[in-house]
């Protein structure tokens, strides 16, 4: 089971996510922000970060780009964005995201792309 | 069938008149002849002819005398002179003959010839005279409209008299001074076109007068006579702001060309002169234009870039309508999706009643977020009515907190009221300032998440006098706006500076507008310690 860190500002989406990911055996640390995101990554540990785009401060691209320069593929980092919203995809992947998710979820999807992302890491 | 025209000719070389009667006679012309003054002013008067051909030197009375008294009689009114004289041969005799008159005007003849004298010129001259009404003068080509006019300035009264009697025949009007000071004078006075001054004069020089004219800005031609040798006079003159010379003794023709020649060329001077002062003004004009246009090109530009910003004022809008209607929406249909998932090993009843409890209370945020949509675009259209009345702040804050403390739900917020203890009214709609209100706690409750805390309290006005305002002030423990969305927008001030800088969202937006339709004020900001505070700013109730 992994260890998954979900950085997301709005309280509704935070329970959605710790309810599915917990219902799958993985343990969820909540950031609010992305500051507390990035310190919370620096006590180490985490495998996933599950990672809201549209952040107040640090915004999601910016977090994942520094994520990924300082860990590299040790952390698999999954956007969060709204969904038709190409360009923040586009955007997200340039910024080294490994995957992303749109907004609102199909929790049968969601369960099955963070499987397989678990998988292709192992 | 019309009599021919009656020419008296007068003079005692009989060659002559033999010479001029044949000529004219031969002409058609009907030719009568006398051999002096006397004979010929008797047969002026029996035959009123239309011009006399008069010889200055005459045995007796002299032509001047005799052209005198031709215009002194009124029965000879329509009588033109033409006067013949050998100027150049005898001038003593013509000053002479000047001298005799009492009166300039008098003596002045229409049409002055020198001797010799060509026939086929007095011919024209005849000719001329006869074509106008009385005998205009004809030397040079006459002036269409006024006659310009002479000064002349000389000590010397011969001269004058000569020159005089010149420039008259030649058209122009004349005015004579015989000392600086009189030339001054009469500039003023007369206004001339041209100035013909002697250089060498008592008391005042023609230098001085020059020098005096110029720096009083009089820019008349002028030209300067002087005696032969002294030419090197003639050069400071023209330093000074001469025009021309002549030497003395000089052909009084000459000076006629001359002074014709210059009063043109300073025409043209002038002309040439208003023409420059005339583009210069069109210029100055243009310039304006120009300027103006760039005025209004500045104005346009105000009116795009507020265009520009009203359209990035609704690009925020739209965001923030996504944020306000969109994100509840997908969590609504996230969490459905979550409820409907069988893939679950067996039912988590714990679970599904808290799902249900958001869905639930995020519906029903969206139910209040399109209300308030509603709301603002009914303000936005002008449609919203406003009643103003005292209110009394007490009873309409414990209703507006029992409400929300209703719509907490399971949230451990602590709602802490401070109760006014002045009894202070304030001037307002009372609905409103509920709808204002019940925003402000619900988007402080919004943002605590779990627990927390809400303080209102009213301030009391800052200072005494009508112009102090009682605030409401709202505090809370909740998350932070972005500081951006703090900034107010409206639609009324589209400045696109301030559209630049975010929307902040349709409930704090919709607060501000009903704050502003009672003329209050609503500011919003972050604390430095965490939470968020609201003034609201009130007008205090007037007894």
């Amino acid at each position: 089971m992994a260890t998954v860190l979900l950085v997301e500002d709005n309280q509704a989406n935070q329970r959605l996510f710790r309810m599915v990911l917990e219902s799958m055996g993985h343990s969820v640390t909540c950031a609010c922000t992305g500051e507390e995101g990035w310190a919370l990554l620096a006590g180490g540990g985490f495998e996933l970060v599950l990672l809201d785009m549209h952040l107040p401060g640090l915004d999601g691209f910016t977090l994942a780009s520094r994520i990924k320069s300082l860990y590299g593929d040790a952390v698999t980092v999954i956007a969060v964005t709204a969904l038709a919203m190409e360009a923040d995809r586009q955007r997200a992947l340039s910024s080294g995201c490994d995957a992303f998710i749109t907004k609102p979820i199909s929790v049968p999807d969601f369960r099955a792309n963070i499987e397989a992302l678990l998988e292709g890491r192992r | 069938m019309t009599q021919p025209p009656c020419i008296l000719v007068i003079d005692d070389d009989q060659s002559m008149l033999r010479l001029i009667r044949a000529h004219l006679g031969a002409a058609g012309y009907q030719v009568e002849t006398a051999s002096d003054g006397e004979e010929g002013l008797r047969l002026a008067e029996s035959l009123r002819p239309r011009i006399i051909i008069l010889d200055l030197l005459l045995p007796g009375i002299d032509g001047f005398v005799v052209c005198r008294r031709v215009r002194e009689n009124p029965n000879l009114k329509g009588t033109a002179i033409l006067m013949v004289t050998a100027v150049y041969l005898s001038e003593e005799d013509q000053i002479h003959g000047f001298r005799m008159g009492a009166d300039d005007y008098l003596v002045k003849p229409d049409v002055i010839l020198s001797k010799p004298v060509h026939l086929k010129e007095l011919r024209a001259a005849v000719e001329s005279l006869l074509s106008s009404e009385r005998g205009a003068p004809t030397g040079l080509p006459a002036p269409e409209q006024a006659r310009d006019k002479v000064l002349i300035v000389d000590d010397d009264e011969k001269n004058i008299r000569l020159l005089k009697m010149r420039f008259a025949s030649e058209g122009f009007e004349v005015c004579t001074a015989s000392s600086g000071q009189e030339g001054l004078e009469q500039l003023e006075a007369f206004s001339p076109d041209v100035m013909l001054m002697d250089l060498k004069m008592p008391t005042m020089s023609g230098l001085d007068v020059l020098k005096i004219m110029r720096e009083k800005g009089q820019d008349i031609p002028v030209v300067i006579m002087t005696a032969y040798g002294s030419e090197s006079i003639a050069v400071d003159a023209f330093k000074m702001g001469a025009d021309d010379y002549l030497v003395k003794p000089f052909d009084t023709a000459q000076a006629v060309r001359q002074v014709a020649q210059l009063v043109e060329r300073h025409r043209l001077k002038k002309s040439q002169e208003q023409l420059t002062a005339r583009l210069k003004r069109i210029s100055c004009d243009l310039v304006n234009r120009v300027n103006h246009l760039e005025v209004q090109n500045q104005k346009l530009e105000k009116a795009y870039n507020a265009v520009r910003g009203l359209s990035e004022f609704n690009r925020r809008f739209i965001s923030s309508l996504s944020q306000d209607l969109r994100a509840p929406l997908s969590t609504i249909l996230s969490f459905l999706s979550l409820m409907r998932d069988t893939s679950a090993k067996g039912r988590d009843f714990q679970r599904e009643r808290e799902a249900q409890e958001i869905v639930f209370k995020t519906a029903f945020r969206l139910e209040i977020n399109l209300a308030n949509l509603l709301y603002l675009s009914r303000i936005q259209a002008g449609a919203l009515s406003v009643a103003p009345g005292a209110i009394a702040l007490e009873p309409v804050l414990e209703n507006v907190l029992s409400l929300a403390r209703r719509s907490l739900g399971r949230q451990d917020i602590r709602v802490t009221w401070y109760p006014d203890q002045s009894g202070r009214m304030v001037e307002g709609d009372e609905v409103l300032m509920r709808d204002i209100l019940v925003n402000l706690l619900d988007d402080a409750i919004q943002r605590i998440e779990g627990a927390g805390e809400i303080v209102l309290e009213v301030l009391p006005p800052e200072g005494e006098g009508s112009g102090s305002k009682p605030v409401l002030r709202l505090r809370d423990t909740g998350s932070r706006h972005p500081d951006e969305d703090l900034v107010p927008v409206t639609v009324s001030e589209i400045a696109p500076e301030s559209a630049r800088e975010g929307f902040e969202g349709i409930r704090l937006n919709l607060c501000r507008h009903l704050a502003e339709a009672m003329g209050w004020r609503l500011v919003l900001s972050n604390r430095p310690t965490g939470g968020g505070e609201a003034l609201l700013e009130m007008v205090p109730h007037e007894l």
